[in-house]
Order: structure tokens, then C-alpha cells, then sequence
């Protein structure tokens, strides 16, 4: 039932879009979904268009990801020591405060541009990892980390069963949000430094010939990956979640 | 043998304790009225508190501790509760054989914790502090949450796991000690 009143709605709005774009009449200012949809089902045999996607799926991901692992690892090392916390507060307001077009510019200067999006969406999403996983740390049961010392729990041991289980929703929020600013902003740094063979690169092209068609096919793409990346972190952690569930409830070898 | 010679522990300026001596030699059972300090002994002798003054001997060795409150893994089964917190590879099959004993069923062994009844959560808490083999236990209220016809059955499970062991029973049911040879001492507090 949800899932038609969604269809629904979805209907609703490419019809407004495209009575919108009929209204206009013209091109340059609005194409409607039809023309847009027609623009994307062009591209899609071009060994280009996949090539442009791959790579910057492939940074952007590998951005994210990589942000994710380290700002969890970071905020671990955070929740143990307040000097760590007080030590990696600085450059963790630092890169939440700094515009990001000024990382972009400076990743210009001392990289080359095929390393933009990893780059800028790494940056973007660290301080979002970090911050939740240290609240998602800081709020767990005192109790249990007792629990712990006095059973002598060793560090894996309290980190699968004690930490990692209550930093999970945190984490979980964050990489809901995280995974939306890395390709916002990765996608962002592309049309700045133009890295050859990238959706950036595309989206500039589309400005730069005023073809609002591949504009609007292209952008539909950025909004396509981010959502199946966002479907596949997010049951990557459902997975993790299920697992730490079973932990512990097995023969051992 | 722990020791606690002329212990004194204050919170928020409120003596608790104040020039405790006392000695735990095999089961002790430990007295007295609420806020007498009863869980700020077992705190200590676990290491979870250090005294204001005084010293606490012989409590650098392995320990288990049935809490106040159950302090379960909620997501984690019972089985796994229990495996988590031992020291040593324990079979599946020993840690149901303890959990039958009890008095958990079987089909709860495997059931998340947070969705185990209170009585059942407290089983699991038990078995978790008697399988550990610690050389100290602390057994702060443990038949809280147990119904009355399931109290003599635990109790009897516990005095049996804590032969051999230096442990500290603090417990307002009125539970049958006799069957324990020798018969624990009994400290009083406040």
C-alpha cells in the first residue's frame, strides 16, 4: 500500500515537472523528465558514461569509506584518553568549519585532480563519523565497561560487545548523512578541478555547452548512486549489526 | 584471604565507611541495613572503588561479580551473556548444562537477553559469575527478581560454586545456609 501511494507521489511530481517544462517551452531554462529520462537512456550504451561513473563512484565511495573507518577508529582512541579527545578536537572543528572550496583549492595545489572527490568527500564526512561515534561511545553504559573489568575482559571482547554494539546507531545516522555530503561535495570538487573521465567533468561540460538535458540526466545519476550507496552501506551494517547478534553464541574451534 | 584494615570511604562528603576492618576467608555473609555501605565493600573489594584511607589486601587476584543490577549485553543471548565474560573456551554444552541448573529453560538459551523476564535475566547473571572460576565473588542481592520456590534451587547451585573461593554474599532473603560446611561468617555493617 505504501509503496503505490509512493509510486503515486512519484508520478505526481514528474508530472508537475514536466507540465512545468511544457509551460516554459523551452530548453535551456527547463527540460521535463521525458527529455532528461531520453538524454540518460542515450548515454547509457557509451562506454564513457559508464567510465565516468565508475570513477567517480569509485572515489567518492572510496572517500567515504575511508572516512568512516578512520573516524571511527579515531573516536575509539578519543573515548580512551581525554589528551586524544582534546588533541583531535582542533582539526576536527577545523575541517567541520573550513569552507569546502577552500579544501578543494588547496587539494589542487598539492595534488593532482584525479584525487579531488576522494579527497573532499573523506573530509566532508570524517568529522560526521567521528562526532557520532563519540557520542555514540560516550553514551554507553558505564556499568557494563565494570562489567568488564571485572571479569577481565580482554579489548576485542569489550570492543564487540560492549562498544561496538552501542556506537551502531550512531554510526548508522551518520553514514545516512555522510553518504549524501560525499557526493555532494565530491561531486562539487569534480566540476572544480575537473578530473578527466568523471561525472564532474560531464556536469561542466553540460554548463559549458548549455545542454540543461544532460545537466538534469546527469545529476538524476549522482542522485541514483548516492542512494544505492547509501542502500549499501547501510545493509552492510544491518549485516554487522545481525552478526554481532550471534557473536559469542557459537561452539569455539 | 582479603583484607580491609581500617578502610574508610566517604561520597560527596557523606562517611560510608569509616575504619572498617574485616576479613573474608571462604563465604562470607555480609549485613546490615540499606546504606550501610554493604555494595561499597563489594565495590572495593572488587576494585571498582579505591578507600579514602586505609587498605584493601588480597583482592589482586580473578574475580566475578553478580551485581546489583543484572549489567547483560541485551542484544547478546543468554548463552552468549555468559560465554563472553569467561576467561576460558567454555562448550555450548557446559553453559546450558548451568543454565538448566538454574532452572532456565531451554528455550530461552539462545533468546536476546533484553527479551529474557527479569528472574530469568538474573539466572543468566548468576551463571555468568559461577562459571567464570574466579578466586573472588561478590554476590550483591543475587536472588532478586527469582521466585520464591526457585530461591532454595539457586542458592543451592551457588553455595555449591563457591566452595573454594574467597566470596562475599550480601542478601536480604532468608536463605537456608546450613547445608554450607563450614558455616559462613557473617559481618555485620552499620
Amino acid at each position: 500500500m505504501r509503496k503505490a501511494r509512493l509510486a503515486l507521489v512519484a508520478v505526481f511530481w514528474l508530472a508537475v515537472w514536466q507540465a512545468v517544462a511544457m509551460a516554459l517551452g523551452n530548453q535551456l531554462l527547463l527540460v521535463g523528465p521525458v527529455e532528461a529520462g531520453a538524454t540518460l537512456l542515450a548515454s547509457l550504451p557509451q562506454g564513457a558514461f559508464w567510465a565516468a561513473v565508475g570513477n567517480s563512484l569509485l572515489r567518492v565511495l572510496g572517500g567515504f569509506l575511508l572516512a568512516a573507518a578512520l573516524g571511527t577508529a579515531l573516536a575509539w582512541l578519543a573515548c580512551r584518553s581525554d589528551w586524544t579527545r582534546d588533541l583531535l578536537s582542533a582539526p576536527i572543528l577545523a575541517i567541520r568549519s573550513v569552507p569546502v572550496v577552500s579544501f578543494i583549492i588547496l587539494a589542487l595545489i598539492w595534488t593532482d585532480s584525479s584525487w579531488l572527490s576522494l579527497i573532499v568527500s573523506f573530509l566532508m564526512v570524517l568529522p560526521v563519523v567521528y562526532s557520532n561515534a563519540v557520542e555514540g561511545i560516550a553514551r554507553r553504559d558505564r556499568k557494563l565497561d565494570e562489567l568488564a573489568r571485572v571479569f577481565d575482559m580482554g579489548g576485542a571482547a569489550r570492543w564487540w560487545a560492549i562498544t561496538l554494539p552501542r556506537m551502531l546507531p550512531y554510526l548508522i545516522a551518520a553514514c545516512r548523512t555522510g553518504i549524501g555530503l560525499a557526493w555532494k561535495a565530491g561531486v562539487s570538487a569534480e566540476v572544480i578541478g575537473l578530473p578527466s573521465g568523471s561525472i564532474g567533468e560531464r556536469l561542466y561540460q553540460a554548463k559549458l555547452f548549455l545542454s540543461t538535458a544532460d545537466l538534469f540526466a546527469w545529476t538524476a545519476v549522482v542522485v541514483a548512486l548516492s542512494f544505492a550507496c547509501e542502500k549499501l552501506v547501510l545493509a552492510g551494517l544491518a549485516a554487522l549489526e545481525k552478526s554481532l547478534s550471534g557473536r559469542y553464541s557459537r561452539d569455539p574451534a | 584471604m582479603i583484607r580491609l584494615d581500617d578502610v574508610a570511604k566517604s561520597f560527596d562528603g557523606r562517611a560510608v565507611l569509616d575504619g572498617l576492618n574485616l576479613q573474608v576467608d571462604g563465604l562470607l555473609l555480609l549485613e546490615g541495613p540499606n546504606g550501610s555501605g554493604k555494595t561499597t565493600v563489594l565495590n572495593l573489594v572488587l576494585g571498582l572503588l579505591s578507600p579514602d584511607a586505609g587498605r584493601v589486601e588480597g583482592n589482586r587476584r580473578s574475580k566475578a561479580a553478580v551485581f546489583q543490577e543484572n549489567r547483560l549485553l541485551g542484544h547478546l543471548s543468554a548463552l552468549a551473556n555468559v560465554r563472553v565474560a569467561q576467561p576460558r573456551r567454555v562448550s555450548n554444552a557446559e553453559i546450558e548444562a548451568e543454565l538448566a541448573a538454574v532452572g532456565l529453560d531451554e528455550e530461552s538459551f539462545a533468546k536476546p537477553a533484553a527479551k529474557l523476564s527479569g528472574g530469568q535475566q538474573r539466572r543468566v547473571a548468576i551463571v555468568r559469575a559461577m562459571l567464570a572460576e574466579a578466586e573472588i565473588v561478590t554476590l550483591d542481592e543475587p536472588f532478586t527478581g527469582i521466585d520464591a520456590e526457585s530461591v532454595d534451587q539457586v542458592a543451592a547451585y551457588l553455595l555449591h560454586r563457591v566452595i573454594g573461593k574467597d566470596a562475599i554474599l550480601v542478601t536480604h532473603e532468608p536463605v537456608d545456609l546450613s547445608r554450607f560446611q563450614p558455616p559462613p561468617a557473617r559481618f555485620r555493617l552499620g
